[in-house]
């Protein structure tokens, strides 16, 4: 399947009026492909965006020329850090609702083929130390734009927002172990510190 | 109480030959207060072989702790939002050294109490 997601970020402050007609446009574009997930983020994302509009599907999802048009009007958005991708190493159950979170990463193009694989490797397995991740998706990127040249995308699905807060980010499988590969004091360090972690609810 | 349980960085870095004492003097100038700062408490300094060697290298064991989860996040995060911390050892320290990890341990009497999250 092939796979889209765009983080919008709002200009501080965007009026009501500014920011309806974006969005009835985006609901407009979400409603006309097979899977499509628009959802304003939630309180405690990191350069998440304000909006995370995901898309899905058996052919490269598109921006129609109205929403090309909108993203592009620095008075009603301050950026978008995109990727596409078509799916990765995946695994749970991703039907059902509760919390979709998206973390963009950026790998850094000096890192060699052997750390990167390692890296892949040892994200992949989260889920096996950590349950409440319920559905998982790791995926190169193919194309790329906002803050950084995103390189990899990692999804998952919790039931609530708890799981990713508490059991994610606090057991030392995380922390200990997977995050040297993003920690500049580590001597494995590979993954550029800005990243966008974003989520949001799903049905 | 995973938050209570004392996790443990261990620094083990090799400088290159006849170059640990200069090592350890830019290291204290360089990376301790900052790391003090942000809340890493240093634990020991341990030099092997127990003395300067002057044409091989010694290697470094330097054992800092914080408290849990939190004190691991809370530290690192205020680490990365410091250039000089990367600067510090990918421009200063790398001219200096040989090899080194970093390892993260606590004591096995804490591993469930730090996996139940």
């Amino acid at each position: 399947m092939f796979n889209r997601i765009d983080l919008i970020h709002l200009p501080p402050g965007l009026a009501a009026a500014e920011r309806e007609p974006l969005l009835r446009t985006l609901r407009e574009a979400a409603m006309q492909g097979p899977e499509c997930m628009l959802q304003p983020t939630l309180p405690g994302v990191y350069n998440g965006g304000d909006y995370l509009w995901r898309q899905r599907g058996a052919q490269p999802p598109f921006r129609t020329v109205a929403v090309q048009a909108l993203l592009s009007q620095p008075h009603r958005v301050a950026q978008v850090d995109s990727v596409a991708f078509r799916d990765g190493e995946e695994g749970g159950n991703w039907s059902g609702p509760g919390v979709y979170r998206a973390l963009l990463l950026s790998v850094k193009s000096s890192a060699c083929a052997d750390a990167l694989a390692r890296f892949e490797r040892e994200v992949l397995a989260m889920p096996r130390y950590i349950p409440s991740i319920r559905a998982w998706r790791l995926s190169r990127v193919t194309q790329a734009a906002g803050a950084r040249r995103w390189t990899h995308v990692w999804e998952q699905r919790y039931d609530e927002l708890a799981g990713l807060n508490g059991p994610y980010m606090l057991h030392p499988y995380h922390w200990a172990w997977v995050d040297r590969w993003f920690d500049p004091e580590s001597p494995d360090w590979i993954v550029d510190t800005h990243l966008c972690h974003s989520f949001c609810e799903m049905d | 109480m995973s938050d209570a349980a004392t996790v443990y960085l261990i620094d083990q870095v090799t400088p290159k030959p006849g170059l640990a004492q200069a090592f350890v003097q830019a290291w204290r100038e360089r990376y301790v207060p900052g790391a003090q700062a942000r809340g890493m408490r240093l634990e020991h300094i341990w030099v092997t072989p127990p003395l300067w060697l002057e044409d091989q290298s010694n290697t470094l064991t330097i054992i800092w702790s914080v408290r849990g989860a939190e004190g691991f996040w809370s530290m690192s995060y205020q680490g990365r939002q410091d250039p000089s911390l990367q600067d510090w050892w990918w421009n200063e320290a790398a001219p200096l050294i040989e090899s080194r990890q970093r390892h993260i341990a606590s004591d096995i009497a804490d591993l469930a109490n730090l996996a139940a999250v």
